[in-house]
């Protein structure tokens, strides 16, 4: 592929307009990178990335159509685009070409409250869409930590999921049908989800723009709950939180949110829920994670002594923050709050009433606000998600924090639950003397969480997706199952022009 | 028209019907993916040796007694392994034991193997408290054409790529053998409870349906279906796990309709669900859609049934055949994804 | 690059190092659905600048011009991060530089449209009426409310000024404007919020001590009853954003409008405090009309068909090109008030 397509700009002027269509550099260094850590790893080490050679904004379903014909034609790479708030890497244009930018298709096109669907467009911004479905007194129940800079687009594109997934499901659970442009350039209605024999949407969802472009998603919208109900435990330990929320969700419990925080991560959230500062020796090291200050040195000592860093977590008391967040019709919230909090005096769990989760509420999509500020001190941070059965949830936990905790200091919570098991999510953050050591102890954190969840038969995502980050490692984790998606990309994708070399990736750079 | 058994250079020994369609009953992963090696054709899978002719030249069934195994029971995930021939009535009886269920399992696919269900693709058992059966299935393994071993984390969501674990759901065999599942199970409920309603009609009773579900009651199956009155009676079984008698409540509240004797919804538990089911055959799906579309289809179809509401997509069945696929080009495109998957030979 | 853009090293590796958390509420991001022109893209382009990875130069400085200073990322920001504040630093670097662009700079040195009104009035008096880019119809209806709720004695200010007080620092450009023009008032009333948000901090005291406010606050509970209803049916009501965010007046508008109006007034999904952006602020409909009538039509893009009405005469200006006339009409506030107290039709 080259690296670059001046040749057919001209010709995509025409298709979607001259002023859709940018070669500058302001442009096109915008779109050269997403909101991967590794890349802002790379900006402090000075690297440029890969450009793409030009930027293209379409209008609708049939400019996408035409424009990915164009580039068909001329062997053109195209990077399908929603709003960059990727964190692996995915919209990456590792081989120039086009980035396509889909944020012009952001209209409602249908909304059946009746049929409990939406047909929305690919480039609207969630947070948009959320506000204006309660308006009619609906809602998606996807709530993504991102929602506030992502798009459907790419939360179908990247299988994503929302804090609420235990009650409403991921993103793939919501999907009803996909409207995609084909690497061939034409557009296709994918069939219902419920239409029996090859399920479509399976394949598209998650496909990271390699199969196709998505340009349209119909999905199951909910009415907005009636009542909430709120509750927070201080458990002795993980494996009394892991089970209080094992048995919640095989009995069949549908709570919108249960979340379990690791001793250091209860310490950051504080055990009251409500961020308020810890005592003693790691006072300083929250300050600094929070962003709320502290010394900018100190921070940067401690992420870079992951071994004494980690060491000194152990002396953190074992007690563990539990959230649960109950709704729907009155009743049922009541009813799922009162079931939970049996289970959870069954192992002892200390009640701290409703505090803890409405402060989550009110915070929760606080963290990502934080990161900056530890990258602006001169360490990096980043989040790893897996997913595992219940019987696994344990040793995934200590095997990955082992691993990880070599390089980085880590620490995790437990959330997404399912009657089969749940994510952990794991945080690292880790510096080091120059920009180029902390890339290095970056990848090592990364190669060591992913070879032990691969290891232990976990999936090594659970909802930020694949991009380059995890793409090295598609291989083992699917075995043979990546000839399947070969065939689907030669399908789909006759000419290998969209998102290459992503997925079942090329290693990062 | 009848097999005859004969030595296949690719397959060894194996069936071959006058069609030219070949049977093999592999022993083990190895031999299937030493099978799958050489040949090409569409894959069929099944149990037992074939007694039909329902075949087309070229086809090679595979024989997936060998592959009939249920377990081991993992008890905290409440997951169960079984091989591609299991039957899920093989499957439920195995959870039992340990005091787990699929939940409830239609006579129609009592005897059904796992992975012929899966190369259908079709929803099997939908059931609003437990879940479509194949939205249970949590990882797949599968032979592919080629004879290449595919992996799945068991695990109960991810967002590893597309779906691959599902490549070959839906395929009807064209797209590999599944040699096994893991399947997720829910605890057998203490104690269950009936309900029968009447309604004046499709439209009430529908929207009822959806009343129900919002309410957060979650039966563990439902049907709706005309009674020879002209009125649309619901009959549903409980099963909830967290307190039955709060979700008999919340139905009691949304439904609305009028009372009828559960007595009706226990004698068609018993007649279509679980080892001793009566009806034997699934009801035949007529039309598949949006909710709102869903009582004109009703009405205007013979001896209508429904046993699939959900929010956002209603399953109408009725007599007669199932009507025939529509053309819509996934077809050709699902056709050439499987041609690509087969091996140079 | 160095200073003064270095001093603002904090708030932008605060942007740089964000994952556009913001993006959703940025209306310029919205309408132009381009990366460049979130809050994100745009500090990082001046990060790019200081950190010297990227000249300074007419290309940067073109960017810079796509935002309309509405307010809203800092707004939602959990730090509050300055961004406008970042930003006009860097146009005015890209001003003292020569590569500003021109429209710019002729937006910001614009004179006020004549009006008739506006010259009837003395000058110098106790409470002048600074109308900026308002049109004359705008400033007689202006004129009769305050009237009508009491004010005795309006005058103008004693020399010319530009059709927008805080346009110069916007955009950069050193613009002198004297606040000698307001002597011997004790109250300026303003047409538009973002000249009462810049005399209020300009480092004199505007006029020797004089009080700048919004003429919708000047009214609010001063009105007398009306004569009659505006608007029988619905209308919709936006905020202009620096009357709703820079001087939180978001309630006395809705109060008056409710007086004169007999059906519903619809409000976009985003309003009060989060609401506003027509599109006409910050420069950006100088340099980029064409983005600036798009913002226009998102903001009323959730909205019923149904009359728009904005507080301030730029915002309605902007938002009736912004539709060109694919809805209903645009109006004033104060149309509606003055025709309400004079028992007309709008």
């Amino acid at each position: 592929m080259p690296p670059s397509a001046p040749p057919i700009v001209d010709a995509l002027r025409a298709c979607v307009g001259e002023r859709q269509v940018s070669t500058t550099p302001p442009d096109r260094v915008a779109y050269a990178r997403d909101l991967w850590p590794r890349s802002q790893l790379d900006r402090l080490a000075g690297e440029a990335p890969q450009r793409p050679a030009a930027v293209v904004w379409p209008a609708d379903a049939a400019q996408v159509a035409e424009v990915v014909a164009l580039c068909r034609q001329h062997r053109v790479p195209i990077v399908p685009f929603g709003a960059g708030s990727g964190v692996c890497g995915g919209t990456l244009p590792i081989h120039g070409g086009v980035v396509l930018d889909l944020k012009r298709l952001k209209a409602v096109r249908q909304l059946r409250p009746a049929d409990g669907i939406v047909e929305v467009e690919a480039g609207c911004v969630g947070e948009r869409l959320e506000r204006w479905l309660n308006r009619q007194g609906l809602s998606l129940g996807h709530f993504p930590s991102s929602i506030l800079c992502s798009t459907v687009g790419g939360w179908v594109a990247t299988r994503s999921a929302g804090q609420c997934s235990s009650r409403y499901g991921k993103i793939e659970d919501m999907v009803v049908d996909l409207e995609v442009v084909g690497g061939d350039g034409v557009v296709r209605r994918t069939p219902r989800a419920d239409a029996g024999g090859v399920d479509w949407n399976a394949i598209y969802v998650g496909s990271e723009g390699t199969l196709g472009v998505i340009t349209a998603a119909t999905l199951r919208v909910q009415r907005l709950p009636t009542a909430q109900a709120f509750r927070g435990w201080r458990v002795p330990n993980i494996e009394a939180g892991v089970e209080i929320m094992r048995r919640a969700m095989q009995a069949g419990l549908r709570p919108s949110v249960l979340r379990l925080y690791d001793p250091l991560d209860t310490l950051m959230v504080g055990s009251d829920g409500d961020r308020k500062a810890a005592k003693g020796p790691l006072h300083s090291l929250k300050q600094g994670l929070l962003g709320k200050g502290g010394s900018g040195r100190g921070l940067r000592w401690a992420l870079g002594h992951p071994r004494l860093s980690n060491g000194a977590v152990r002396l953190i008391p074992p007690g563990c923050l539990l959230l649960a967040v109950s709704e729907g019709s009155a009743a049922e919230a009541r009813a799922t709050d009162d079931a939970i909090a049996a289970i959870a005096r069954g192992v002892q769990a200390e009640d701290l009433g409703e505090g803890p989760a409405r402060a989550w509420l009110a915070h929760r999509y606080a963290v990502s606000f934080k990161q900056s500020r530890i990258y602006a001190a001169g360490a990096f941070v980043d989040t790893f998600e897996v997913a595992t059965t219940w019987g696994e949830v344990r040793g995934l936990y200590d095997a990955v924090k082992a691993a990880v905790g070599r390089h980085v200091l880590v620490m995790a919570h437990f959330s997404h639950a399912y009657p089969g098991g749940c994510s952990i999510y794991f945080t690292f953050a880790g510096a080091g003397p120059t920009p180029q050591v902390m890339r290095a102890r970056y990848d090592a954190a990364w190669q060591a969480g992913l070879d032990t969840a691969v290891t232990r038969g976990a999936a090594i995502a659970h909802h930020h997706g694949v991009g380059l980050s995890r793409g090295r490692h598609m291989g083992a984790a699917h075995g043979e199952a990546q000839r399947w998606f070969g065939a689907l990309k030669a399908t789909l994708d006759p000419d290998g022009i969209l998102n290459p070399g992503k997925v079942f990736s090329e290693a990062p750079p | 028209m009848s097999w005859r058994l004969v030595h296949d250079p690719a397959l060894g020994e194996c069936h071959r019907a006058p069609s030219g369609a070949r049977c093999v009953a592999p022993l083990d992963g190895v031999a299937l993916a030493e099978t799958l090696v050489g040949v090409a054709g569409r894959l069929r899978s099944r149990v037992g040796q074939p007694v039909a002719d329902e075949t087309e030249p070229g086809e090679i069934w595979i024989d997936l007694t060998a592959f009939s195994g249920v377990g081991p029971v993992d008890p905290v995930g409440q997951i169960v392994r079984a091989g591609g021939g299991a039957t899920w009535g093989a499957i439920e009886a195995r959870l039992q034991v340990d005091g787990l269920t699929l939940g409830p399992v239609p006579g129609w696919l009592w005897d059904q193997p796992v992975a012929h269900t899966l190369d259908g693709g079709r929803r099997a058992r939908p059931s609003p408290a437990c879940g479509e059966l194949l939205d249970l299935v949590m990882a797949i393994q599968a032979v592919l054409p080629g004879g290449g071993l595919t992996r799945s984390a068991v695990s109960p969501r991810r967002a590893t790529g597309p779906d691959l674990a599902r490549g070959v759901v839906g395929a009807e065999g064209r797209a590999g053998v599944v040699l096994g599942v893991h399947v997720q199970a829910w605890p057998l409920a203490g104690q269950v409870g009936y309900r029968a309603t009447r309604f004046g009609g499709w439209a009430e009773a529908l929207a009822a349906g959806q009343a129900v579900l919002r309410a957060g009651a979650r039966p563990q199956w439902w049907r709706f279906a005309p009674a020879p009155t002209g009125e649309v009676v619901l009959t549903a079984r409980f099963g909830d796990l967290a307190g039955l008698d709060h979700c008999l409540a919340r139905y009691d509240e949304a439904a609305g309709g009028r009372p009828d004797d559960p007595g009706a919804a226990e004698a068609l538990d018993a007649a279509c669900y679980g080892p001793g089911a009566i009806r034997r055959v699934a009801p035949t799906p007529r039309w598949v859609g949006a909710p709102s579309a869903a009582v004109g289809q009703a009405e205007a179809t013979a001896d209508a049934e429904v046993w699939d509401l959900r929010p956002e997509g209603v399953t109408v069945c009725g007599a007669g055949a199932p009507p025939a696929a529509q053309a819509s080009g996934w077809e050709a495109l699902a056709a050439a994804a499987f041609a690509a998957l087969e091996p140079a030979r | 690059m160095t200073s003064p853009l270095g001093a603002h090293r904090a708030a932008l590796d605060t942007c740089v190092f964000c994952p556009k958390l913001c993006r959703f509420a940025c209306p310029v991001a919205e309408a132009e659905a381009r990366e460049t022109v979130t809050p994100w893209g745009l500090m990082t382009l001046i990060d790019d600048v200081v950190r010297g990875t990227r000249p300074l130069d007419a290309e940067a400085a073109a960017v810079w011009a796509h935002c309309t200073g509405c307010g809203r990322c800092t707004a939602v920001c959990h730090h509050a991060n300055p961004v406008y504040e970042v930003l006009t630093a860097a146009r005015a670097a890209a001003a003292a530089q020569g590569v500003a662009p021109p429209e710019a700079l002729a937006w910001a040195t614009a004179a006020p449209a004549q009006s008739a009104h506006l010259d009837a009035l003395p000058s110098g008096g106790a409470v002048q009426l600074y109308a900026g880019a308002a049109d004359d119809a705008a400033i007689g209806e202006a004129l009769a409310l305050l009237r009508a709720a009491g004010y005795v004695g309006l005058s103008r200010p004693t020399a010319p000024l530009p059709a927008g007080w805080a346009r110069g620092a916007e955009v950069g450009e050193p613009v002198p404007w004297s606040t000698a023009a307001f002597a011997g008032a004790e109250q300026i009333i303003c047409l538009h919020a973002a000249d009462v948000l810049a005399l209020r901090a300009h480092p004199r005291d505007p006029g020797a001590g004089a009080r700048a406010v919004h003429l919708i606050e000047a009214l609010d509970g001063r009105l007398p009853s009306p004569r009659r209803l505006a608007v029988a049916g619905d209308v919709a009501y936006l905020d202009p954003c620096r009357l709703a965010r820079g001087l939180s007046v978001t309630e006395a508008p809705r109060r008056l409008l409710a007086a004169v109006v007999g059906g519903q007034v619809h409000e976009a999904v985003m309003a009060g405090a989060e609401g506003g952006c027509c599109g006409a602020g910050g420069g950006y409909a100088a340099v980029d009309p064409e983005a600036a009538a798009w913002v226009a039509r998102e903001a009323m893009q959730d909205l019923p068909a149904v009359p728009v009405v904005s507080a301030e005469p730029a915002c309605a200006a902007q938002l009736a090109t912004g539709i060109s006339g694919a809805t209903g009409p645009v109006w004033r506030l104060t149309t509606l008030l003055a025709s309400a107290l004079a028992g007309e039709g709008p």
